[in-house]
């Protein structure tokens, strides 16, 4: 076991900046408007249709497809908003949750009528591995996967840090009434928060379809991780949620070394509910970047 | 009729609603009518209970099929290793699931877990619960769920043969109307004045003198003991269940929608939201065509959808809406 555990540590944590990606989404939209969006894992599962499909019907490889995956889940987290969530943004949260749970459903189903089967993407590169220590050999795919999150987390910090529209996001966490004050139009900020929020997921969705199975049941492994990992890294704090993912790849992956068919999701929810109870602000404290908001 | 007094709309109706179902099995045999009503009747329970403590107390749960997963396995397990009758077993359930939602209540109230947070901690366990009964299978059976052999009639072992199913029918339907009736009273009572104070202001709730942290208890522990017990039927109703069925997210969310579609201001809301979505469920399904197999369940999530967006107080809304305009059309007439 213990020649293992090298390995299932690096594979955990290359993991982990994927589930990161999903959460970055979830914690976005949950910092600026305080909806925590259950729908997430079906649109990460829509991703990996969309890479599906691209690859299967045009040849296109799946980390090419990022860009149509995250222009097509932007549209779609565009339309959920403006004509779904933002009509009632002032009712109470568990109202905004309880739809996007009725959307969750919605693809989901989609999914199972059209597609009830699973599928797999097999690129050329699929059993290429790159030596990344002495004796540790890591899959093409995953660390491309790995690459692919974390830059892609990287480019929403610096859009959300250096632009203009990013500080009108910013400030819309930090206080709604100031942001109005100010001149920000706040329902647009919802819509092109939860279209980046839910892009973020399609993007991950994109990235991993050479990894797992193209099914509708893998937004389910998804969701509930990603909202362990945000409430780890603390409600609405992206750069937590990052490294909150990794720590639960990491925790996943040696878990299921440790215990041996037994349930390796018993240790990530544990952690959640230790978290909640004691650090409800989250593990981290990452100065002015985001101002966790509570509910 | 006198109509100087206010229509007592909601009593009236109750009395009509139960008065027909009680009628029902003499009306037809038909398994599939009764298996259709049986279903109906036990996820306006399970909303009833879940709205005990979700709806009146604003304590979201995501998690209640912890308790309804007990109240299965408990009863089972009971029946099935020391042959305990299930009605006892119901209770025995019906206490642990109460206990274990003290503890939940009693730890996260006590570190002020709130709203999403309390949510997700309720959601949390229930996932435990299926991941301990999945891996647990010496005792559980693992994922292969457990099986209640039926062999003979025996109401005191909750053992029902096939031909006199519609017993079940009179089983849920009892638990449907004492826990209506709780619920009704529980709205006319000081507890339940509570129950709202706490829910639409809980500092200010605790500022006037309402010991939130003993009613947020109160309601968790009576709507896990409640849910339990359809736990229990739930398990002799189908005689065969699995984690997966009974701890799993879309078992919490299932008892979840009738409250909201139907309304969880009113006391007959979830039974509304009941009959709509189980019957908009059993409908669809049988009258779509086999290439639409599996359409309706987008449906369903479609319905739930609009009904939060356009109607967030469910459909009893319209239902009063509509009175209160007949009402206005002959003032006193």
């Amino acid at each position: 076991m213990l020649d293992l555990l090298p390995m299932s540590i690096v594979n955990g944590f290359l993991v982990g900046g994927v589930y990161g990606l999903t959460a970055v989404g979830l914690t976005l939209i949950f910092g600026v408007m305080g909806v925590a969006n259950f729908a997430q894992g079906a649109f990460v599962m829509v991703g990996m249709y969309v890479a599906y499909w691209l690859f299967a019907l045009l040849g296109i490889d799946p980390y090419l497809s990022i860009v149509p995956t995250f222009l097509a889940l932007y549209l779609l987290g565009w339309f959920v908003q403006k004509y779904l969530l933002n009509k009632i943004m002032d009712a109470p949260h568990y109202d905004q949750f309880l739809c996007t749970v009725g959307i969750m459903l919605i693809l989901q189903n989609l999914a199972v009528f059209l597609w009830p089967d699973y599928r797999q993407i097999n690129v050329s590169y699929q059993s290429m591995s790159l030596p990344v220590a002495p004796g540790i050999r890591v899959e093409v795919v995953r660390i491309l996967a790995f690459a692919v999150a974390v830059g892609m987390t990287a480019a929403l910090f610096f859009f959300l840090k250096l632009t203009r529209l990013g500080k009108a996001i910013r400030a819309t966490a930090q206080n709604k009434d100031g942001a109005i004050i100010v001149g920000v139009d706040i329902q647009q900020i919802y819509i092109v928060t939860f279209a980046i929020g839910s892009a973020c997921a399609g993007v991950a969705g994109a990235v991993v379809s050479p990894l797992f199975p193209v099914s509708n049941d893998i937004g389910d492994l998804f969701i509930l991780t990603a909202f362990c990992i945000v409430v780890l890294g603390g409600m609405g704090n992206a750069l937590g949620a990052l490294v909150g993912g990794m720590i639960i790849g990491v925790a996943e992956s040696v878990g299921t070394l440790a215990f041996p068919g037994g349930q390796k999701q018993l240790i990530t929810f544990t952690i959640l509910i230790v978290v909640l109870l004691f650090r409800p602000q989250g593990l981290f404290r990452f100065g002015g970047y985001w101002q966790a908001q509570r509910f | 009729m006198d109509t100087s007094k206010p229509f007592p709309f909601a009593k009236v109706a109750g009395a009509i609603l139960l008065a027909l179902l009680l009628m029902l099995p003499l009306i037809t045999k038909n398994h599939y009518v009764l298996h259709i009503a049986v279903q109906i009747l036990l996820l306006a329970y399970l909303g009833q209970s879940w709205n005990v403590m979700c709806g009146y107390t604003g304590q979201l749960s995501f998690g209640h099929a912890a308790f309804f997963g007990l109240g299965a396995y408990t009863s089972t397990l009971l029946l099935l290793n020391f042959g305990l009758s299930p009605w006892l077993g119901m209770i025995a359930g019906g206490l642990l699931a109460a206990l274990l939602g003290l503890a939940i209540g009693a730890v996260s109230f006590k570190y002020g877990a709130r709203g999403v947070y309390f949510a997700f901690i309720t959601m949390a366990v229930a996932e435990i619960m299926r991941l301990l009964a999945l891996s647990w299978s010496k005792l559980t059976n693992g994922a292969e769920g457990l099986l209640i052999p039926i062999a003979e009639q025996n109401l005191a072992m909750l053992s029902i043969t096939r031909e006199n199913r519609y017993i079940y029918y009179y089983i849920i339907l009892a638990l449907l109307a004492g826990c209506t009736l709780l619920t009704y009273k529980i709205r006319k009572m000081r507890f339940g004045y509570y129950l709202f104070a706490l829910r639409e202001n809980e500092d200010a709730a605790e500022m006037i003198g309402v010991n939130v942290f003993r009613y947020k208890l109160i309601a968790v522990s009576l709507s896990a003991f409640l849910t339990a017990l359809a736990g229990t039927f739930y398990a002799q109703y189908y005689h065969h269940f699995e984690a997966q069925d009974v701890f799993g997210v879309p078992a919490s969310f299932n008892m979840i929608f009738p409250v909201i579609i139907g309304g969880g201001n009113y006391t007959l809301g979830p039974i509304l939201g009941s009959i709509i979505l189980t019957f908009f469920e059993e409908v669809s399904r049988e009258i779509m065509p086999q290439t639409m197999h599996g359409f309706h369940r987008i449906l369903y999530g479609v319905i739930v959808v609009l009904v939060i967006v356009y109607l967030p107080n469910g459909l009893m809304e319209l239902i009063y809406r509509w009175k209160a305009k007949l009402q206005r059309k002959e003032p006193g007439a």
